[in-house]
This record gives structure tokens, C-alpha cells and sequence, in this order.
């Protein structure tokens, strides 16, 4: 199918009646409500100070919470210990001294104050915790994405053009295997593939993590088998009288006209190299070969009980997904239309 | 220029990242004639506080030997570095895995090593921290820190409410009698806000309170008599020793222990003194104890304090743990540093470990108070007795240790037995304890009846662990010689039969053969990383292997593991099918139906659609880890959601679903997170729904079928392939989810297993117990239950596919 026809489709549609087509706008802004209030939730709570981060009802701005207490005139904020029965609060002041005082001479004052101290912590670790290098985090994920991104769109498209086109004996057959494989958890071959990378030497080099892209991919595969498919054979027989040998056609004509695929491929397999956790975990050992899902995934334990810390956390593990996401989208959602899901 | 750079643009980039990568890979230059130790060290301040301090110490006394840090903060780093064979020169080892590397021979036996006055030494440490390492005449590690078992509290709820503060001398009534007075609703909204105590859940705390009232769980007998077939303990060198006895049965129904379990069900049911599933404190961005609304923790180790240090609202200290009717006890976790069998400077590695045990690395330990040292003059100085900075009793961190003036100590180190001591804490004691003293408990059950289960199912752990010890040696070069074999004939054959297919004609030859090359990439990743891997496995899944150990050393073991799985001697296996099956029940139709309601609205000609398409499907781009650890905050009990669903705040949020902390509510948790990202298969359904040709729906409208006719008539049948599909991948995705289950529940199995889903099931047997082959086994009943719904749906798809490409069949 082109690309025309599927434009053509995709605004098909019948038109609505002026009434249905307001119903159908407030029951998606409704249903927008619940999809977004675990974003908003999400960077809120990454904006707040710890004390106040679960409470209920909820407030929906990061808000922050001083104790002054009122001495000749002057005010000076303190630190509010503990509410005793008796009416007094221990308190500590920035002196050093502890003290009871009247909980009524202490005032509390709420101001919208957002913490932006919970990113900073993450992002700028104390020098002194050892040379954690975020630049050379970022380029060593940068490196893996890119090699696996490259592979995987020249080794898929390869195949998916081999099963979609040529004729070989025993294709149905490997077909249908190669889809089978789809199937295996990954669980099973994960101690016997670790064992064979050993065996090259592969442990600590970026290795393990780039080369099983270059072998493409079953499912990304099978998505360039499915689009071909959909080319109508003229293109293929046109190119063939113009003296094209197979490869040409593919590398010329077919691959540059499945470039809906390829985005939605490259941008999945960006993802999952950006969101690898198991994979580096297994092959890197040294500091400065890290990638930054293992470097975040280090706050995940470090701050196990500061909300506000892993919020702010997965809110930095999220900006760079959304950020390819809106860049690519459009092409991505015309790759998953057009390939779809045939069966 | 430009124009080259537009054609050549991918050599280009390749290029570059080629560049990079040199760059990248490129290791430190090793000045030459300098030894180079490898030191895994957590990567949280504390631990690299110490380990600095040490190396430069070392390196000043020993010039020649540098040190290099691999810094984690993963558990399983040190594992995966030894089964790869890139170990650490030197290894911190404790009793959780003392056994299983001893055992796989990662250890080196320090003997040899040693001078006498080097052995003498030895009892310098506490013998409590120093028995665990010194195996019959082997010696696999030297002592360095360890973890006392101890209660810390809050002074400043203790003054609130004039409760004398505990001492060394505490009994368990007063520990009671503290917790009631100390745990307040202040609000009179029905949930606790002032808990009097709490502690550490898990085995270790278990043992503690086990150990408070002179308990031993592991004793040469068993109690009850075993019910049938239990083999002798066989005299290998396999258990490692503990101060709690060698090989052994366990006693967990001894009415010492059942005295104990009694204690704390009282604590946490009747007095309520304690945070549990039916008495959850309300939600905060802080652990409870920081917040100051948690009196005592305790007992728990001692490695809270320097977290505790940072807490400016809390005034704290500690004491001994309570002494039960039954005597006196506490745990201590002792640590000690090995030299690993890989390491290629053993003689370095060794002066190192040496260094970390002596007096000099034992200040230092002192002096950062990561553990108490573990050696005893140390210990008892005042470098740790008078060291700033809180606690103020530290006596409290060596009194059971303190063998001064004939003093008897009393602290224990955990027990440990065979291979499966991992499995008893988990599936027998940790799994029961949780249930029947926080969880959702089941009727009729007394301290009594849950020791007795744990017992027995400890013990049947122990004697299968025995049984199956004695198994035949894997010869694995026969074993890959015939492997290699089968897939030399089979490739020939296959090669046969393609060559006979090319002579037809050289057309087809030369088709033949850019078909091949056009497939290459995946049939080689496919020999090599897929069909090798598996067969592999499939011989794995026969055999008993711990894979931190040499190949060597499996043992098959035939069907066993099948036939424990399959006759249901597992009931982990029949526990996580249920999880994986009820999920899967509710979270398919669900998905379905709310996935294909959005894509038919997303259908609809609308100005701003794409918009909405975009929104819609922004959930399902986020990290799978991003968002299990926003769920999990959402769906507390005293969450966000509970506070919507319930009309904002209007149903008391105790009534409210306790997702994540009843069994009855954990799936449906689960399903709630999935259905969020819904946008996924809603994309999916838009795609099928769009490549319905209109032709069908114009004939519809002609025929005067109404909007529901034509849905019925036209878009069902059309969209039944894609349904279907899904359908089945929705099943297999289901049997594999793992990380946003194992983020939600905090690397657990939920409560009473009610997520004990199979993808993590396999990954606690063989990743975290080692259990390659259990784990093979498992992963292979799951590939049959996969293949069989696979097998459905090709067979049913190639009725409805329609390819506008496809080449009648030659």
C-alpha cells in the first residue's frame, strides 16, 4: 500500500454530527484526565520536600513548610522536633540549642516552593562519592544505542527483505522458526549466551551489548517482512528491467520506501538500548564503561525511602524517552499503522 | 563535500562511532611492573569512605601494589564477575554466601598463606566472627567487620511520652509495655499515626527474636520424626559450619522458637504495636523512623546508623535487644575478606585481606563505623567505644560480643546448611512468619501450627537438597561433542537439500543464494546466540548445577526437576502459575475491550485526534522501571488513588483496596498499572481499524445497516485477526512480565505470593539461589505452555490473511 492511499484511509472516516462529535471530545478530555494525573503526580512529587510529600489531600504544587519562631522582634526559622501533650515543642534552633518552647509562639508558614534540590542531588553527586562521570556515562549509552540502532535497521530489513521477496528453498520453514523464536524467553538462553561471550572474551567491552543487534532482530524483522509485503511486486519487476541485481532493489528502492519502518524500528531499539538494565549489569564491570540506566538505576536502591529523590529519578529516566518520542512520532505512528499487526 | 556527506553518510557515522568506541574501550595504562588488585566496593558513601581510607593506607605500606575499585551498588555484581571469569582479586563475603562459594571453589584457602604467628592471630577476632570463615583445617577469609542485631529508638518520642528509655537489661515485657504506651492514633481517624515498634522482617530478624529467647534452629535432629525417606546427612565437606551447628536438621518447632513466634503474633495482633497489612501507617517521602513516628526500631541491624546520623528531626540512640523467658541472644552477621581462586596476584590479594583484618584496617573500619570490627581489641577500644558522633551507647554495638572477665557473649551468627538454606528462609520461613504476623492471615492458625509448617517444609527442603547431591558427573566434552555432532548433520542435510533445490535452474540458483545472504544475519545469531543456547539449556534443565561453581562439578539428575514441577511437589510452581493465569485472566479482556473502545474512538474524523493519539499513547513509551516505582507510590493504601476512588477522601481510606498488601488486591493492582498503559494496543487496533478498506462500510451504509450493524457486520470480522493476535501475545507477554512486577513489589513475591509471577520465579531460582538447572527446567515448561498458544494462533491466522504482495505458491 503507498503512503497516498494510506492518508486516504486513515481520514476515512465517516463525518459526524455536530453533537456526537462534541461527545466524542469531552469523553476523550475525560478520559485525558486519569492518563495524565500519574505524570503530574509524578513530577509534583519530585518537586516536594520529603516531609510533606504524602500527605492527603494531596496538594497538587510542591509546597514547603517553615517553622519560625517569634524572639524580641526577630524571627528566626527552626527545626520543630516533636509535639508534646502538654502544649510545648521541642525544637531545634540554628544555633545548636535544643529547647521546649510554647507551640503556640511557634508559626508555621506554607509557601509554594519547589525543590529542585531533589535534581540536583541526583545529577551532581558530592565529588568526594568517587569520580562518577555522567558526560562519559551518556556517551558510552550514546555509543551502544548508536551501534545497536544501525544494526539492527541493516541486519532486520535485510532479512525481513529476504523472506518478504526472494525464493529460497526451506524458507517457510526457517519462517516460521524464526517467528518461533519470538516465543523462547529470553531466560533461557541468557546463562548459556553470558557462558559463550566469556569464552571470547567479551566481558567488560561494549561487545556483548552492540553484536546481537547486527544479527537483527525476529520481531523487527518480521515488521520490514510484513511492509514489504505490502509493495506491490511491479516496483521489484520495474527495477529488474532496469538492469537492478537484487541487492540494488533492495538497498535503493524497498529499504528507502519503508522508512516508516525504519524509524519505528530505530526508535525502539534506541529505547530498549537506553532502558537496557540486565545487559550491562551482566557484561560491564569497569566504573567508567557504565551506561546511565545502571548509573540511575543507583538511586533507585540508594534512595529507597526518599519519594521525592526517585520521583525526580524517574522523572530524568523519562525526559529523553518523551523527547524522541515527540520528535519521531509522526513517522512512528505511520510505521505501526502501515505495518501493523496482520498475523 | 556536502553531497559526499549526504551519500556517504553511514560509513561516516560508523565511522565515527567506530572512533568512539576505541576511544572509549581504551583502558588505563598500567604503569609496567605494578600489581593491580581489583576490589568490588559498594558505591554509597559510607562504603567508599572506608575503602578509600584503606587503599591509601595499603598502598603507602606497600608501594608496587595499587588498588582499583569497581564500584556497584548491585548485589549480584561479585557473582557475575566470577561466573564470567573476570573475578576481583578480593572479595567481602558473608554468611549469605559463604556457603556457595566455598562451595564452588571461588574461595582461596588462606593456609598456605599464613606464617604461624598469622594463624595465631586468628583468635584475635571474636570467635563468633571468626568460626564461620575457618572451615576444618581451611581457612577462607579473615574476619574484617560485623553487623550486631540491636534496637535503636527515638528519645524524642520516649519523652513524649515519659517512657523510660530502654537499657541493656530490658526483658521482653518491658519492650511490650513500651511499645503500647509509645503507639497513639492522634488524630482518632482509626489509622495509627505513632507506631511503638517495628523490625527487620526478613530471616535475619527472625533469627534475632529467635536467638532473644535462647532458640536454635538448626540441631543435629529433628524434632518431630521425619515423615518418611529422609536419607542421612551425608558426611561431605558440603555444609558449611556455623555457629549454629554443621549439616543438621531444623528445629524451627522447638518451644523455644515457638515461644518466640507467640511473642511477636501477640505484639503485631493484639497489642497492634506494629505497622502490618491490616495497620498501615499513612504515606510519607520518608522512612517512618525519620519522620518521627516510629518509637523503636528494632531489633534490625546495625547498619542503619550512619542513614540515621543524616535525620536532623530525630533525636535517637540504641540498646541491646530484650532478653527473652528463655535466655539471652541477638544475631550478628559477620563479614570477612577472601581472596578469590581467579585473582592472579594471590600472594598481593592476600597481604591486602591480611591489611583489612589487622590493627591498622580495623581503625580505619573503626573509625568510618561502616561495621563494628571484628577484631576484639579494636572492638573493645575506645576508638569505637568513645568514637563521636551518635549513638552514645556503642557499648550496645559489642556487648554480645564482650568475652572480657569470663564474660559469656551471646551473640550468634546466622545458620546455614547444604545448598537450599536460601530456600528455608524464603519459601519456609520468611513466606509463613510474613503471613501470620503481617499479612492477611488465615484462620485458625497458632504460633504452634505455623512452627510446625515452617519445620516441615524446611525439612523437606534439606532432604531433597541431600538427595539429590548424589547424582552422576556431567562429561561435558561428550556432552558437546554430540551436541556439535547433531548439528553437523543436520546442517548438512539442510545444505543437501538446498543445493538439490538450486539446480533447477541458475535463475534460481542466484535467487537461492541472495536469499541466504539476505538471511544470513539471522540464521548465523540464530546458530550461534539461539538454537546453540537453547539445546544447551535443554541439558542444563537435566542436570544440578550451582553456577557460581566449574561446570565439573554438575551432576545429572535426569527428570527429577520435572517431576518434582509437574506432580506438584513444588507449590511455588502451581503458586506462580495462578499469579501469571489470574493476571492474564483479568488483564486480557480488560485491555481488549478498553484498548479497542479507545481505538474506535480514535477513529472518529476529529479535528485534534492526533493530539489525543499522542496523549493516549504517552504512558506506554515511559520506562517499564519509571513506572512500577510511580505505582508503587500511588497505590498505597493510604495513596493517592484510594484517596480519588473513594470520592476525595470521603470513604476512609482504611476501607479503600490495599493494593499492594492484600493478596485479594495485588492482581488487580497489577492490571490497574497495565490498563494505563492501554495506549499500546489501542495503537495497535487504530492500525487495524484503518486498514479497513471503506468500501466495506459504504456497502454497509447502502444496505441501511446501522452504526452498531455495521460494527457487528464489518469492523469485528475484519479486526478478528489483529483481536486474535493480540489475544496470544497478550498470554505470552503475560507469562514473561517481570521488571514492572519485581519494581512494584520491591524485588518481592507480593503478599502470600499472590505475585509470585513464573518469568520471576525462574529468576530467583537461578540467578539468585544459583539453581541453574531448576531454573532451565522451568524456563522450558514455560517455552511448552508458549508454543502451544503460538501453535494457535498460525494456525488459525493463515485463514484470515490477506497480503496484497503475496506470490501465488510455485
Amino acid at each position: 500500500m503507498s503512503d497516498a492511499e494510506a492518508r486516504q484511509r486513515a481520514t476515512a472516516g465517516r463525518s459526524l454530527p455536530r453533537g456526537t462529535r462534541l461527545l466524542l471530545l469531552l469523553i476523550l478530555l475525560a478520559g485525558a484526565v486519569p492518563i495524565l494525573i500519574p505524570f503530574f503526580w509524578m513530577v509534583a512529587t519530585s518537586l516536594k520536600t520529603r516531609e510533606l510529600a504524602g500527605e492527603l489531600p494531596p496538594r497538587w504544587l510542591p509546597e514547603r513548610e517553615r517553622v519560625y519562631l517569634r524572639e524580641g522582634g526577630r524571627r528566626i526559622e527552626v527545626l520543630a522536633l516533636v509535639e508534646r501533650p502538654d502544649g510545648t515543642t521541642k525544637i531545634h534552633m540554628p544555633n545548636g540549642v535544643t529547647a521546649a518552647v510554647r507551640s503556640r509562639e511557634l508559626h508555621r508558614v506554607r509557601r509554594i516552593e519547589a525543590q529542585w534540590s531533589n535534581y540536583s542531588r541526583l545529577l551532581a553527586p558530592k565529588r568526594a562519592a568517587g569520580d562518577d562521570d555522567f558526560a562519559r556515562f551518556l556517551l558510552n549509552t550514546l555509543l551502544i544505542a548508536g551501534m545497536t540502532v544501525i544494526g539492527q535497521v541493516l541486519s532486520s530489513s535485510l532479512v525481513g527483505w529476504g523472506f518478504a521477496r526472494l525464493r529460497f528453498a526451506g524458507k517457510e520453514l526457517l519462517f516460521m522458526l524464526m517467528l518461533a523464536t519470538m516465543m523462547i524467553p529470553g531466560q533461557i538462553g541468557m546463562i548459556p549466551v553470558f557462558i559463550i561471550f566469556r569464552w571470547l572474551g567479551w566481558i567488560d567491552t561494549f561487545l556483548p551489548l552492540i553484536v546481537p543487534a547486527w544479527f537483527g532482530s525476529a520481531f523487527f524483522a518480521f515488521l520490514y517482512r510484513q511492509y514489504f509485503m505490502g509493495i506491490p511486486l511491479e516496483m521489484d519487476e520495474a527495477a529488474t528491467l532496469d538492469g537492478c541485481s537484487p541487492g540494488r532493489t533492495y538497498w535503493s528502492i524497498l529499504l528507502p520506501m519503508a522508512k516508516p519502518v525504519t524509524v519505528t524500528v530505530a526508535v525502539f531499539t534506541f529505547l530498549g538500548a537506553w532502558n537496557d538494565f540486565l545487559g550491562p549489569l551482566m557484561y560491564l564491570n569497569s566504573d567508567q564503561k557504565r551506561t546511565l540506566s545502571l548509573a540511575l538505576a543507583k538511586f533507585q536502591s540508594a534512595y529507597a525511602t526518599d519519594v521525592p529523590a526517585l520521583m525526580a529519578a524517574a522523572t530524568l529516566m523519562l525526559i529523553p524517552v518523551l523527547a524522541i518520542y515527540f520528535f519521531s512520532q509522526r513517522a512512528l505512528m505511520q510505521g505501526m499503522t502501515i505495518s501493523g499487526v496482520k498475523g | 563535500m556536502l553531497s559526499a556527506i549526504r551519500t556517504a553518510w553511514l560509513p561516516l557515522l560508523l565511522l565515527a562511532l567506530g572512533a568512539l568506541w576505541i576511544v572509549l574501550e581504551r583502558s588505563p595504562v598500567q604503569a609496567p611492573g605494578v600489581v593491580v588488585l581489583r576490589w568490588v566496593v559498594n558505591s554509597q558513601e559510607r562504603d567508599q569512605l572506608f575503602a578509600r581510607a584503606a587503599r591509601q593506607a595499603f598502598e603507602r605500606a606497600y608501594p608496587g601494589v595499587r588498588i582499583q575499585f569497581i564500584k556497584t551498588n548491585e548485589g549480584r555484581k561479585v557473582e557475575t564477575m566470577i561466573s564470567g571469569g573476570d573475578a576481583p582479586d578480593i572479595i567481602n563475603v558473608g554468611m549469605d554466601r559463604l556457603h556457595y562459594f566455598v562451595q564452588a571453589g571461588v574461595l582461596r584457602d588462606l593456609r598456605p598463606f599464613m606464617a604461624s604467628p598469622d594463624l595465631a592471630d586468628l583468635r584475635s577476632f571474636f570467635p563468633a566472627t571468626m568460626a564461620p570463615f575457618r572451615q576444618g583445617e581451611h581457612v577462607y577469609a579473615i574476619p574484617w567487620g560485623y553487623v550486631p542485631f540491636i534496637l535503636f529508638y527515638n528519645k524524642n518520642l520516649f519523652d513524649k511520652y515519659g517512657v523510660p528509655y530502654p537499657d541493656d537489661r530490658w526483658t521482653w515485657e518491658d519492650y511490650r509495655r513500651a511499645a503500647i504506651r509509645l503507639t497513639h492514633d492522634l488524630d482518632g481517624d482509626g489509622i495509627v499515626d505513632e507506631f511503638g515498634a517495628s523490625f527487620a522482617q526478613w530471616q535475619d530478624g527472625y533469627y534475632c527474636w529467635i536467638y532473644q529467647n535462647g532458640g536454635r534452629v538448626l540441631g543435629p535432629h529433628p524434632r518431630t520424626q521425619p515423615a518418611a525417606g529422609y536419607p542421612p546427612s551425608p558426611r561431605v565437606e558440603r555444609g558449611s559450619r556455623s555457629s549454629d551447628g554443621g549439616e543438621g536438621w531444623a528445629t524451627f518447632d522447638d518451644p523455644d522458637v515457638v515461644q518466640a513466634v507467640a511473642f511477636l503474633h501477640r505484639l503485631t495482633r493484639v497489642d497492634r504495636v506494629m505497622p502490618t497489612e491490616a495497620n498501615q501507617p499513612k504515606q510519607a517521602g520518608m522512612g517512618l523512623f525519620e519522620a518521627g513516628r516510629l518509637a523503636m526500631n528494632g531489633p534490625t541491624g546495625s547498619f542503619y546508623i550512619p542513614t540515621y546520623r543524616t535525620y536532623e528531626h530525630v533525636d535517637w540512640d540504641i540498646a541491646s535487644v530484650p532478653a527473652g523467658p528463655g535466655g539471652r541472644g541477638t544475631m550478628v552477621a559477620p563479614s570477612g575478606f577472601g581472596v578469590t581462586t581467579q585473582s592472579r596476584h594471590p600472594r598481593e590479594a592476600w597481604e591486602l585481606v591480611r591489611f583489612l583484618g589487622s590493627d591498622a584496617g580495623q581503625e580505619i573500619l573503626a573509625d568510618t563505623g561502616l561495621f563494628v570490627p571484628c577484631r576484639r581489641s579494636i572492638a573493645l577500644s575506645p576508638r569505637v567505644l568513645n568514637a563521636p558522633g551518635p549513638p552514645k551507647n556503642k557499648y550496645a554495638l559489642v556487648a554480645m560480643m564482650d568475652d572480657r572477665n569470663g564474660r559469656r557473649p551471646w551473640g550468634i551468627a546466622p545458620p546455614w546448611s547444604g545448598d537450599r538454606w536460601g530456600d528455608v528462609n524464603d519459601e519456609a520461613l520468611n513466606a509463613n512468619l510474613s503471613r501470620f504476623l503481617f499479612g492477611i492471615p488465615k484462620s485458625g492458625e497458632t504460633a504452634e501450627t505455623v512452627c510446625r509448617r515452617i519445620n516441615e517444609r524446611a525439612n523437606a527442603i534439606l532432604a531433597e537438597d541431600r538427595a539429590s547431591a548424589r547424582g552422576v558427573p556431567v562429561r561435558w566434552p561428550a556432552v558437546l561433542a554430540i551436541l556439535l555432532a547433531a548439528l553437523a548433520l543436520g546442517g548438512a542435510a539442510w545444505v543437501a537439500a538446498v543445493w538439490r533445490a538450486g539446480r533447477r535452474s541458475r535463475l534460481a540458483r542466484a535467487e537461492q543464494a541472495w536469499g541466504y545472504l539476505a538471511i544470513a544475519p539471522w540464521l548465523l545469531g540464530f546458530l550461534l546466540l539461539g538454537l546453540g543456547p537453547i539445546l544447551f539449556s535443554i541439558v542444563l534443565s537435566f542436570t544440578r548445577w550451582n553456577s557460581l561453581a566449574p561446570p565439573a562439578s554438575a551432576r545429572f539428575v535426569g527428570v527429577d526437576h520435572y517431576a518434582t514441577l509437574l506432580s506438584g511437589g513444588d507449590e511455588y510452581f502451581g503458586k506462580s502459575l495462578k499469579a501469571t493465569l489470574s493476571y492474564t485472566a483479568l488483564s486480557l479482556p480488560l485491555g481488549l475491550v478498553a484498548g479497542l473502545l479507545l481505538a474506535l474512538l480514535m477513529n472518529a474524523r476529529l479535528r485534534g485526534i492526533e493530539g489525543f493519539r499522542t496523549l493516549y499513547y504517552l504512558p506506554a513509551v515511559m520506562p517499564a522501571v519509571a513506572t512500577a516505582v510511580l505505582f508503587r507510590w500511588l497505590l498505597g493504601q493510604q495513596g493517592l488513588l484510594n484517596y480519588l476512588l473513594g470520592g476525595f477522601g470521603r470513604v476512609p481510606l482504611k476501607e479503600m483496596p490495599n493494593w499492594l498488601g492484600d493478596p485479594h488486591w495485588a492482581i488487580p493492582g497489577m492490571v490497574l498499572m497495565g490498563l494505563w498503559g492501554v495506549g499500546g494496543g489501542m495503537m495497535i487496533y487504530l492500525a487495524g481499524l484503518q486498514n479497513i478498506p471503506t468500501q466495506l462500510y459504504e456497502a454497509a451504509q447502502l444496505d441501511g445497516a446501522e452504526p452498531l450493524a455495521q460494527f457487528r457486520a464489518v469492523t469485528l470480522p475484519m479486526l478478528s485477526p489483529v483481536l486474535f493476535f493480540n489475544l496470544v501475545m497478550g498470554v505470552i507477554g503475560a507469562f514473561q512480565v517481570f521488571t514492572s512486577a519485581f519494581v512494584l513489589f520491591g524485588g518481592g513475591s507480593g503478599p502470600d505470593d499472590a505475585a509470585l509471577f513464573y518469568s520471576f520465579y525462574l529468576y530467583r531460582k537461578a540467578f539468585e539461589q544459583f539453581q541453574v538447572g531448576y531454573g532451565s527446567a522451568l524456563a522450558w515448561i514455560l517455552f511448552v505452555i508458549i508454543l502451544f498458544c503460538t501453535l494457535i494462533v498460525f494456525r488459525s491466522s493463515s485463514f484470515w490473511v490477506y497480503y496484497e504482495g503475496a506470490r501465488e505458491k510455485a
